[in-house]
């Protein structure tokens, strides 16, 4: 899950506008329209309270517990399974593998995205359906995509390496998948690929909004394509394209479906991130603890990237 | 339609379908049989057992499901936690989980089903395997090992004899492999998946390794383990590239899709050929697992266990019905030879079927019975029941020494060290 | 000229890139099982078979598992509609303390791990006898859909003019009363847009399917395909028609709105 479109951002001008309203008519109308903000706000409120609130509590509550998953309780071990996590090697290699995946995969969906939306942003025929296209990826189902890579990722009868070593630019095929070494670039591929569209969207309907007349000031000052671009369309979509890194990274620090089921964490942990960890701790060895102990240090995480971008909405609003 | 009204229509319907799909689920007095045989051809058998049933018995209902064998492993679990065990499994269990199972109660003693069929009949000792904790917990309906398939047109080709000891077997592997042109002499499995575990553990007892001793200690870090790893090793060298991906699966495919020389896999490579590859089917031999001093390979079973639940009366008699010699042959029809029937009075059946006259060479070594399969829980006969290795498998800890060494180029005796520590730490507060 | 040369050149690279797997995806289902490892490899099926759709729908119960898939993610996206539209519209135009904040909540509650969640959720469900249920598994989907609905629909709602719920309401009508007559109306688009992304995230998820559901005939798709898969054949030609027919509902629903995404949606969803 966790792939979402991003939230919106930003001011809402004309929230607040209306004031409740004047001559509703029955007593009981108008006290509906006067605590209707609230009775509005709650079932979702109820909602995050027993789908979300609850649940994390529980889960930071397991997290201090023994707990096998057969077990009705468990048995209260205090700090133990942090102490665990901390002195162990594969977590701190995990949270660095995390760190990793996030950064790259988010800078190259974030180029990727930016160089795909300026070529969308020319005018040519077909655009539309170039247009929708580009989607694709990202509306395609994450098994389909898991599924279709992996045939074509094969080392025996897979088409990439056919074409690689027809090419010449290999001798041999490359198993992509099962290597330390290129499997984690190998899921990375994927998740770029996946996911870049999602920036194209975004930066696509920035750039739409952009004013021409700045871009032809700029040509009669004299300022070649490359000024043109640094000066007026960086500068325009910058802002744009921080919010995308920080919600991107996010959603993709927290994805399990690519990596898990692609190479399930290996070879050799190379692709171990931390929601796999967790997998494996509480479903693989059934240690409910652990793994609630790893995800609250997920947890910890995100609300120290978001603390940074709630900062840099306020600082956007001032 | 106002697009408001399509909205709140939108939503009704939703809500109704979600609803009225749950409430079926429900219904009661249904046999839930649950398989992992999953093969399309094998899907439909179970279907065609199911319409036979329910037309001779009105009234009765079975609701097959189906889950992948990793699934298995943590679907039975939790639907015992649920308190709704699927009343038949049908295939790959586990037998040290089996083991748990009927210490706790929740499974059906099938022996009275056993001498109501008829005892004679059975393969006695495959009935004893699954003999656990007192009670007959499951009743096994195919034996199986796994056995060495081979091009013969290659080994003609490059002047060679099918392999029967590890050097022949090495020399031969080494000979076919030509990467250039895609070809692999082995294919030995690498990945984190039970296939590699059990190639791995047929090596071990190839060399004379035991993995316990008759105490039931961990003994991971002996002359023969090491030997057999090194010997493993060196095999992946010859084996495809993505070999550290490999379950059962790939390794069939790399043979079928004929870029592997050989590879070690149960009969159901003959109908995987028929189905992707009919064009290798003559030029394919199976010759048992080439050892390096005790010819070894590695037991199984395909069994059916039951579940205890209001419905075991039901079940016992479909179990019964299934267990009947042309619907227990049905069974095996469509990946014929992959199991050995466990009653005698099924052979003939098979020995009559197609596909074995017209390939004896290579159904022989898999139907042929053998003397020296071992079963992991059980590595030599006069020892007890080995409870602990349900700890091993589910930590991986053999896969995961098995990717140390060939992935990660660790030295075979430090990854031996390191698995002899991990089997330790995983099995030393375990009772029996 | 050449700018328009070079266009289409890129066009053209980015293509390929995004659809070469689609077509590969396609083509390899239309394919006989004895063509899928041929060497080299066919760019078009020497021979063309819909033997593994049908195989798909006689065989394997794939079919059962793209009629689950369906019931929950609609049962969820319509929850999670019905329960944010009415949140996002009253964050959007009521005065109610401790809004900016709960606003705030709802985009964090958007960004929580599954893996997080999915330990206490299994633990709670079992215990509220929620699992095994497509109920209980289109809750869970609400953990991302109903912050997401609620986040987007507070910005369409913004955008749409205060003046006509006021002269409604001037003319006699209650509040909810304008909500339901003369904005939701014209939110319709921004709904429809906004569903089918809540319904794309439940359609696609994977993790919660697995652990929530035990039961196979109870299962949805993402576990469901990734089980032919799991077995001991590898039958490219049936997962790659499994993985396109899965492709499909999106790709219509996509099709149905894109114009609509790529310049709404996006204005509507990222402004600043």
């Amino acid at each position: 899950m966790s792939q979402h479109a991003p939230p919106a951002v930003g001011t809402h001008p004309a929230e607040d506008a209306a004031r409740p309203p004047i001559g509703s008519r029955s007593l009981l109308g108008r006290l509906l329209d006067q605590h209707l903000g609230v009775i509005l706000l709650l079932p979702s409120a109820l909602t995050f309270l027993v789908l979300l609130v609850f649940p994390l509590g529980y889960g930071i509550y397991t997290s201090f517990l023994q707990r096998h998953v057969l077990d009705p309780e468990g048995v209260w071990v205090g700090l133990a399974n942090y102490a665990w996590l901390f002195s162990n090697a594969e977590f701190w290699h995990s949270l660095w593998l995390s760190s990793l995946w996030a950064g790259v995969a988010v800078g190259l969906q974030i180029i990727l995205g930016t160089a795909v939306a300026l070529i969308l942003h020319q005018p040519f025929k077909g655009r539309s359906l170039v247009r929708g296209l580009v989607l694709f990826p990202y509306m395609m189902p994450v098994v389909s995509v898991i599924l279709v890579w992996m045939l074509l990722y094969n080392a025996l009868y897979g088409v990439l390496n056919w074409l690689l070593v027809q090419s010449g630019i290999v001798d041999a095929p490359i198993a992509w998948l099962s290597q330390p070494g290129s499997a984690f670039w190998a899921v990375v591929y994927v998740g770029v690929w996946k996911y870049f569209p999602f920036v194209v969207v975004i930066v696509l309907a920035r750039l739409q909004v952009i004013p021409q007349d700045l871009y032809e000031a700029a040509r009669i000052d004299g300022a070649g394509a490359i000024a043109r671009f640094i000066d007026i369309t960086l500068h325009q979509i910058k802002d744009v394209l921080l919010v995308i890194a920080l919600l991107r990274t996010i959603f993709m620090f927290n994805n399990f479906e690519i990596i898990f089921l692609l190479t399930g964490g290996g070879p050799l942990r190379s692709t171990m991130t931390l929601p796999i960890l967790v997998y494996e701790q509480a479903f693989g060895l059934y240690e409910m603890g652990r793994g609630s102990a790893i995800a609250v240090v997920m947890f910890l995480i995100l609300i120290a990237v978001m603390t940074i971008y709630f900062a840099f909405l306020r600082k956007e609003q001032d | 339609m106002k697009r408001r009204d399509f909205l709140a229509g939108g939503l009704a319907g939703g809500v109704g379908l979600a609803m009225g799909g749950h409430a079926r689920a429900q219904a009661r007095g249904t046999i839930r049989f649950l398989t992992p045989e999953t093969d399309p051809s094998q899907v439909k058998v179970w279907q065609e057992l199911i319409t036979r049933y329910t037309e001779a018995n009105r009234g009765a209902a079975v609701q097959p499901e189906y889950a992948s064998w990793d699934d298995l492993i943590r679907k039975i679990p939790a639907d015992l936690m649920a308190g709704r065990p699927p009343e038949i499994v049908a295939g790959s269990s586990r037998v040290s989980f089996m083991a748990a199972a009927a210490k706790r109660n929740l499974l059906v003693d099938l022996a009275p089903l056993v001498d109501q069929i008829g005892r004679a009949d059975f393969h006695a000792p495959s009935l004893k395997a699954w003999h656990l904790n007192g009670i007959q917990a499951a009743i096994p309906y195919g034996v199986q090992w796994p056995v060495l398939w081979c091009r013969t047109d290659l080994f003609q080709e490059a002047g060679l004899e099918l392999p029967k000891t590890w050097d022949e077997y090495r020399a031969a592997a080494e000979k076919l492999t030509n990467p250039a042109r895609g070809m692999f002499g082995a294919c030995f499995p690498a990945g984190r998946t039970w296939n590699t575990q059990i190639q791995a553990t047929i090596a071990i007892w190839g060399a004379g390794g035991r993995m316990f001793d008759d105490k039931l200690n961990p003994t991971f870090d002996t002359p023969e383990i090491r030997r057999a790893m090194t010997y493993y090793a060196e095999m992946c060298r010859f084996s495809p590239p993505d070999i550290g991906q490999y379950g059962f699966r790939e390794a069939s495919a790399a043979y079928t899709s004929g870029k592997a020389a050989t590879t070690f896999y149960w009969g159901r490579v003959l109908s995987h050929l028929y189905q992707q590859a009919p064009d290798l089917l003559p030029k394919s031999k199976t010759v048992h697992i080439p050892h390096g001093g005790t010819p070894a390979t590695a037991l199984g079973w395909d069994e059916f266990v039951v579940y205890k639940s209001r419905n075991t009366n039901a079940a016992l008699d479909y179990v019964k019905f299934m267990l009947e010699p042309q619907h227990m042959f049905m069974m095996m029809e469509p990946v014929i030879a992959h199991v050995v029937p466990t009653r005698t009075s099924v052979m003939p059946m098979v020995e009559r079927h197609d596909w074995v006259q017209k390939h004896p060479d290579i159904v022989r070594p898999l139907i042929e019975p053998i003397d020296f399969g071992i079963s992991a829980t059980q590595e030599t006969p006069d020892r007890p029941f080995n409870y602990k290795w349900d700890a091993i498998e589910a930590r991986n800890i053999i896969p995961d020494m098995v990717q140390r060494i060939v992935l990660g180029k660790e030295p075979v005796n430090i990854a031996v060290e390191k698995a002899q520590k991990e089997a330790v730490d995983a099995t030393k507060d375990l009772r029996p | 000229m050449l700018r328009l040369l070079r266009t289409y050149g890129l066009a053209m690279v980015l293509l390929t890139f995004v659809a070469f797997p689609l077509y590969w995806m396609t083509l390899t289902s239309l394919k006989p099982q004895t063509e899928v490892f041929r060497v080299p490899p066919t760019f078009l099926p020497a021979t063309w078979t819909l033997e593994h759709y049908v195989n798909l729908f006689w065989l394997t119960d794939f079919g059962l598992l793209f009629w689950n898939s369906l019931k929950v993610c609609l049962l969820s996206t319509a929850l999670s509609l019905a329960v944010g539209i009415l949140g996002a519209y009253a964050l959007a135009r009521f005065n109610v303390r401790g809004k900016e904040a709960y606003g705030r909540l709802v985009l964090l509650a958007y960004m929580f791990p599954g893996a997080l969640l999915v330990i206490p959720l299994l633990l709670l469900f079992r215990e509220l006898g929620l699992t095994n249920s497509h109920l209980g598994l289109s809750l869970a989907y609400l953990t991302f859909s109903l912050p997401f609905v609620m986040w987007v629909m507070r910005d369409f709602f913004a955008s749409v003019p205060v003046d006509l719920e006021e002269a409604a309401m001037i003319d006699g009508a209650t509040r909810l009363g304008a909500l339901w007559d003369v904005v939701l109306p014209q939110a319709v688009p921004g709904i429809i847009a906004t569903g089918i992304f809540a319904f794309l995230f439940a359609w696609n998820e994977y993790l919660y399917a697995l652990i929530l559901i035990s039961d196979e005939s109870l299962r949805t798709l993402p576990p469901g395909m990734m089980r032919f898969v799991s077995t001991t054949d590898t039958n490219w030609g049936l997962i790659m028609a499994a993985s396109t027919l899965a492709t499909l509902p999106m790709a219509l629903a996509f099709g149905l709105i894109q114009r609509y995404l790529v310049t709404g949606m996006g204005a509507g969803g990222v402004k600043g």
